[in-house]
Order: C-alpha cells, then structure tokens, then sequence
C-alpha cells in the first residue's frame, strides 16, 4: 500500500481506524514512513486540540439530580415487582403445567380407551363365534370379505388354534373383520382394520423380536395389536398376553 | 425451572446496575454531545433525560456483553435525531473537500468561541461525528454503531466535517494573520 491508501485505511488514526485486511500492511507502510506517520501525529494533534476547544460540557445539577431520583426510583420499584410479578407467572406456568399435561394425555386417551373397549365388548357380544360364514378354510374366509372391506382380509392358520369363522362388524364408525379362533377351549377373535385414524395411546408398545406390538388387559380381556400393511390386527381373548403374543407374532411372520 | 432462571435473572440485575452506573458516570460527556449537536443547553437536558429513561427501560433486555458506553450514545443520538427530525433539522448536507486539510495549528490561533461557532455552522449529523470521534473519542467503528451508517461513512463525514470546519475557521486565521497575533 502506498501513502494515500494508508491514510484512507488507517483515518483518522490508527489506534481508532476500522480493522480491515489490508490494516497490517498499512501499519508496515506507517512504520516505514516518516510523511504518513508525520501525517497521523498532525491528525492526532487535531484531534486533541478539537477536543480541548470544545471542551467537556458539565451537566447541570438539576439534570443530575433528575436522573439520579429516575435510577433510584427504578433501582427501589422496579426490580421487585418485576420479580415478584416474573415468580408469580412462572408459578402459574408450573402450576399450569401440572394440571394440563395430564388434562391433555387423558383426553388424548380416552377415545383410545373407548374405542378398545369396545373391541372387547365386541369380542364379548360374540363369544359364541356367531359368524355370518362359517368355515374352516382361511381362503374361503379371505374371499367372502373381498367385496365387503376396503383392506385385504388375511386369515392366518395357527397351529393347535381353530378357525371357526367370520363375520363384518363396526367399530366406532371402522369397519372391521371379525376372524373366530378357539384355543385350548378359550375363544379368540381377531378384528383387522383400517389401520388409519385408529387412536393406540390407550395400549403399551413393545418391540418383540423387532415386530412393534401393542398391548393391554382391559376389562378383563387381553389385547395384542400390530399393524401389518396399513392394516391393523387386534387379537383378543380372555387368554393370558403371553398367550396371545405368539399367535400375533406368527400371524406376522406367517405372511 | 426457578433455578435455570435464577443465574439469567441475576445476570439481569447485575447488567442493570451496570446499565446505572454507566449512565452516571457519562452524564457528563452525553449532555455535553447533546449540547454540542443542538446547540442548546435546554434541549440536551430534555435529551439526556429521555435518554436515561430510555436506558433504564431496556437495561433487563440489554445483551450482557455489549459496549454499555457506545450502547447510551446510540440511545442519545436516536433520540436528538427523532428530536431533530420532527423539526426537519437533522438534514444530511455535503460539504466540500479542501484540499488543505484543517490543522491543529489553525485550531491554536483560534479561541473556543470560534470553534463552538465553527461547529454550530456544520450540520447537525456533522457535528455528531466530530463530537463522537474528536471530543469522545470513539472508534470508526463504535460511531458507526451509535450513528447507524457503514464505518466507510464515518471516515468521509469526519474528513467533510473537519473540512468544514476548516472553510469557517479561514476567517479567524486571516484575521490572525492580518493581526500578527491571537484574535
């Protein structure tokens, strides 16, 4: 950088000029001249003489007095109420919280809760497999719901489990498969559905053997649900859970 | 969470009282620039107290590592400059470039009359820059913050102002001169 570029990057002085990339070698070029550094002595005398004729205007007192009075009276009022004020909506925040965060999960639940139970009425109206087709045959069963569901009915075939047969219910306003099962002389039904809109919050979820199940006893029947292909299977019994998990889990694996 | 907020309220009141202690300690050198600027002693004290209000109401909001000094400048020249604006007196004019540059030998042949006078001529954003460079010594960069403009044009409004300052002074000089001595 030559003479007038160093004036320009280091004005009006180099101790109060803007940093930029070039202010290293403008400092090289000031050390080095005797005319820039002569240059910036003459603005640093100005500077200092304008500031000695100008002079430091002492505030009035009366002014002093009146913004000292306004700092005291933020100082004394101000702080506390705010924090008073601050502590008091915190605590209606937590307060809030408290009671909300339960309000909101149980009303998420309910219907979830709701529509299960009545899966288990349904399961309980039914006990005596009344199917609208009765029948053995898992394709028989599969074909006859062809017209009559959106979603593709499966019917998987368990080992030392019966089918007995089927039948088309609603369950709050979804259509679903009723699929009778009797094992070890205990009915099983399964209901498979759309499995979009169905609430599950009201069930615990596992992961078994990598498969996500869902599951609950509820009003004194067990509940095993997965979801296969946007369809969702529902197994209920009066069986034990663990009775019904690996009917579930075969029933996955099985297609 | 009382106490993830108690360390941030208590860093408040600290830059509160920073924010307070700041303000005394400059009352000084903010109603001298409000008196420089305006040229009025009754309006920089209207100024610097609706400055002070200012500050003390944004001080809880007030980022903790900010330059507090720098930060009641900006607030003062805001204000003069909303002041100023109603009136239609803070008015950006150009002055020219002398090639002769004013110097401080000039500036010792003249009384502080003629400098306050000299710089009451100057527009009121051309004061503000000399105030805040010359007489409060900020750097280009904090005058650019309180002023609100590219550090770039600082450089040439300190250079147009002094330069303005300079084509008023002329007068004094020649009369120095003509006198042989100090006006």
């Amino acid at each position: 950088v030559n003479c007038s570029r160093t004036r320009q990057i280091l004005y009006p002085r180099p101790d109060r000029a803007e940093t930029t990339i070039e202010s290293a070698a403008a400092l090289t070029h000031l050390r080095e001249c005797a005319d820039c550094r002569w240059y910036f002595e003459q603005q640093a005398a100005l500077s200092h003489a304008l500031k000695e004729k100008l002079g430091l205007e002492v505030a009035p007192a009366v002014l002093r007095e009146r913004v000292t009075a306004q700092i005291e009276k933020h100082r004394a009022a101000s702080p506390p109420r705010r924090f008073y004020r601050k502590r008091l909506l915190n605590a209606a925040v937590a307060v809030l919280l408290l009671v909300a965060a339960p309000l909101v999960l149980w009303l998420h639940r309910l219907p979830s809760e709701q529509f299960f139970e009545e899966v288990c009425a349904d399961h309980a109206k039914y006990l005596r497999a009344e199917s609208q087709l009765r029948s053995s045959d898992p394709s028989t069963i599969e074909s006859w719901f062809h017209d009559k569901t959106e979603f593709g009915v499966e019917a998987p075939r368990y080992e030392n489990t019966k089918l007995l047969g089927s039948r088309l219910c609603f369950l709050k306003r979804h259509k679903a498969a009723l699929l009778f099962y009797r094992k070890s002389g205990h009915p099983v039904s399964l209901f498979q559905m759309d499995a979009g809109g169905v609430n599950l919050s009201a069930l615990s979820r596992s992961v078994i053997d990598g498969v996500p199940v869902w599951h609950k006893s509820l009003n004194g029947f067990s509940l095993v649900a997965l979801k296969r292909r946007g369809v969702l299977w529902v197994l209920v019994s009066d069986l034990n859970e663990s009775d019904l998990l690996p009917l579930a889990l075969a029933a996955w694996h099985q297609f | 969470l009382e106490l993830i907020r108690f360390p941030v309220r208590s860093s408040k009141i600290a830059q509160k009282e920073n924010v307070c202690r700041t303000l005394i300690e400059s009352l000084d050198a903010l109603y001298s620039t409000a008196r420089h600027v305006t040229g009025s002693p009754q309006a920089a004290e209207d100024l610097v107290q609706e400055t002070a209000r200012k500050a003390l109401e944004g001080a809880e909001s007030l980022q903790h590592d900010r330059n507090l000094r720098a930060w009641l400048f900006r607030i003062l020249v805001n204000t003069i400059r909303d002041s100023l604006k109603r009136k239609k007196l803070w008015v950006e004019t150009e002055i020219a470039l002398e090639s002769e540059d004013l110097s401080a030998q000039t500036l010792s042949l003249t009384t502080t009359v003629d400098v306050r006078n000299a710089l009451s001529a100057l527009s009121v954003p051309a004061r503000a820059v000399i105030v805040l460079i010359d007489v409060e010594e900020f750097t280009i960069l904090e005058a650019a913050s309180i002023l609100s403009v590219a550090p770039g044009t600082i450089c040439s409004r300190l250079a147009r102002a002094r330069s303005g300052l300079r084509q008023y002074l002329k007068v004094y000089e020649k009369r120095v001169a003509g006198q042989g001595g100090t006006p």
